[in-house]
């Protein structure tokens, strides 16, 4: 598994709307975007993780001075997510502020987004 | 150190602000004109440059600024080099420019930060600026601001860190600016309603837990202790550099609420310095926003963690307090020209320790600390510096 494939199938698999990680072989650390080596014990050896999607919030922001791309979708809700499995992955959420806590249950979802999928999460069981 | 000691021996720098009518050689040659003076040393004497910068690629479709740099000085012939660790470049160019010094192969480096960012839109700046974030990061369109929001929120859950006591920091840094002519922000006084009151950024920070996008420019030639001998009266001795890189993400950081860099940075500054917090008498931190400021503190181990917004509201980080921070007015409201920011910082320091800061000079300090964040804590440098 070289650098580059790592990332790439990363993306893949997103646009596949597939969430799927690495695990260390050596210490079974989780990591959602991939690392070259683990940030535990330093290997190169990884295993694919397929996430469910579910996780919780961490910490979150309503961002409103956006970068210029995201104008349209001004104000950005932004959270830092821990998914079930471990591993952590920032991303936009579908939700509004009031809907937001820390420690709210989330689920992954898929949005399509000038020809690729973005990743986002919204409240668990919520529409 | 040990060894051969490193010295300031000029410092220099042009007004901050929206600055009209500025390019970057004219910033360039105002700041190094008046360093040259205030060294009493003629250009002849320069070996080499170190040039920091942000994005004048992006900003002012420039890329070539080592060399602009040399001819608009004069000095084409001699080495020059540039610096680029975000938003720390200032810091990293004086540490480069120290080691080129303390290696013997340079006697005389000129240190110049430069930064022409207020031409192009804020949409267009704001997204100049997300480029110091991770490749994920800018793709989900969160920027360092986000990360910052993201980090208050939980100081704010977990380490007792108030919403005015932010406003707090706009407050005192602002009422500082007041004494320092050359600031960005020398005629605004900022009380806490204004803070409170301004627009929301990144919830729950606002537009004035925020440092502006300024314009200017600052210089510092760094000596050996052979060439000072010839011509310097004060020279201000670099006691001791640290610097430190943190995961890119934050997102991949065990340590969501603080910044490990700031951590090890300052040991590796203290380590070199052979001193300890206790005796430093003044600070300039990187307050690109409030919380930073006050997180900082206590990852420099200056304060417990959850103290050092207590101990604003107490005074002590106030100018007239035991350990004043950002008597200048620190990036929120001196300014942050960025790449001339971490120069402008050591500059303050330098000023204050030879007893020529003015109004906002702080009687009895000896030894200063300046602390400057590349990225959203990813690449943090410290100096340490002393009148002996």
């Amino acid at each position: 598994m070289n650098g580059i494939s790592l990332i790439l199938e990363f993306k893949e698999d997103l646009d596949k709307k597939e969430l799927v990680g690495t695990k260390c072989r050596a210490c079974s650390s989780v990591s959602v975007y991939p690392n070259f080596y683990c940030r535990r014990c330093g290997n190169t050896n990884f295993e694919k993780v397929k996430f469910t999607g579910k996780g919780t919030l961490i910490t979150y922001t309503v961002l409103h001075a956006v970068p210029s791309r995201f104008k349209e979708n001004a104000p950005l809700v932004i959270g830092l997510v821990e998914l079930e499995e471990g591993g952590r992955i920032s991303a936009q959420l579908d939700a509004s502020e009031d809907e937001l806590s820390v420690g709210k249950k989330l689920e992954a979802i898929f949005q399509k987004r000038d020809g690729r999928i973005l990743l986002k999460f919204k409240p668990l069981g919520g529409t | 150190m040990k060894g051969e000691s490193i010295f300031i021996t000029g410092v220099g720098q042009t007004k901050y602000g929206k600055l009209k009518g500025q390019s970057l050689s004219s910033l360039i040659y105002d700041a190094a004109s008046m360093t040259l003076l205030d060294a009493s040393i003629s250009r002849s004497q320069i070996d080499a440059l170190v040039i920091s910068n942000l994005a004048s690629n992006r900003f002012n479709g420039q890329q070539n600024l080592t060399a602009l740099c040399a001819d608009v000085l004069g000095l084409s012939g001699i080495p020059a080099f540039r610096s680029g660790a975000s938003s720390a470049s200032g810091a990293a160019a004086i540490h480069q420019a120290v080691m080129m010094v303390k290696s013997g192969m340079f006697d005389n480096v000129l240190v110049i930060g430069v930064e022409l960012m207020t031409q192009v839109s804020t949409d267009v700046s704001t997204s100049i600026l997300a480029n110091s974030t991770h490749p994920w990061e800018q793709e989900q369109g969160i920027t360092i601001p986000a990360l910052a929001a993201m980090c208050t929120r939980l100081n704010m859950l977990h380490n007792g860190l108030t919403r005015e006591q932010l406003a707090l920091v706009a407050v005192k840094n602002h009422k500082n600016a007041l004494l320092n002519p050359l600031a960005h922000f020398h005629h605004k006084k900022v009380t806490i309603e204004d803070v409170l009151n301004s627009p929301i950024i990144a919830d729950p920070l606002r537009l004035f837990d925020f440092s502006p996008r300024s314009d200017g420019a600052a210089a510092v030639i760094i000596s050996s202790e052979k060439s000072i001998k010839k011509f310097c009266d004060q020279p201000i001795y670099i006691k001791g550099i640290g610097a430190a890189t943190d995961i890119f993400a934050y997102m991949n950081r065990e340590n969501l609420m603080s910044l490990d860099a700031t951590h090890l940075a300052a040991d590796r500054a203290f380590k070199m310095a052979e001193i300890t917090q206790r005796e430093i008498n003044i600070l300039e931190v990187h307050d690109a926003f409030t919380p930073l400021e006050l997180v900082n503190l206590e990852d420099m181990r200056f304060f417990k963690r959850g103290s050092a917004g207590k101990a604003l509201e107490d005074g002590v980080t106030e100018r007239n307090g035991q350990l004043p921070v950002n008597v200048s007015g620190g990036l929120k409201a001196k300014g942050h020209p960025v790449g001339a920011t971490g120069v402008g910082q050591v500059l303050e320091l330098t000023l204050q320790l030879r007893n020529e800061a003015g109004k906002r000079q702080v009687t009895g300090v000896d030894t200063g600390l300046a602390h400057a964040i590349g990225g959203f804590g990813n690449n943090v440098f410290v100096t340490i510096l002393s009148r002996s």
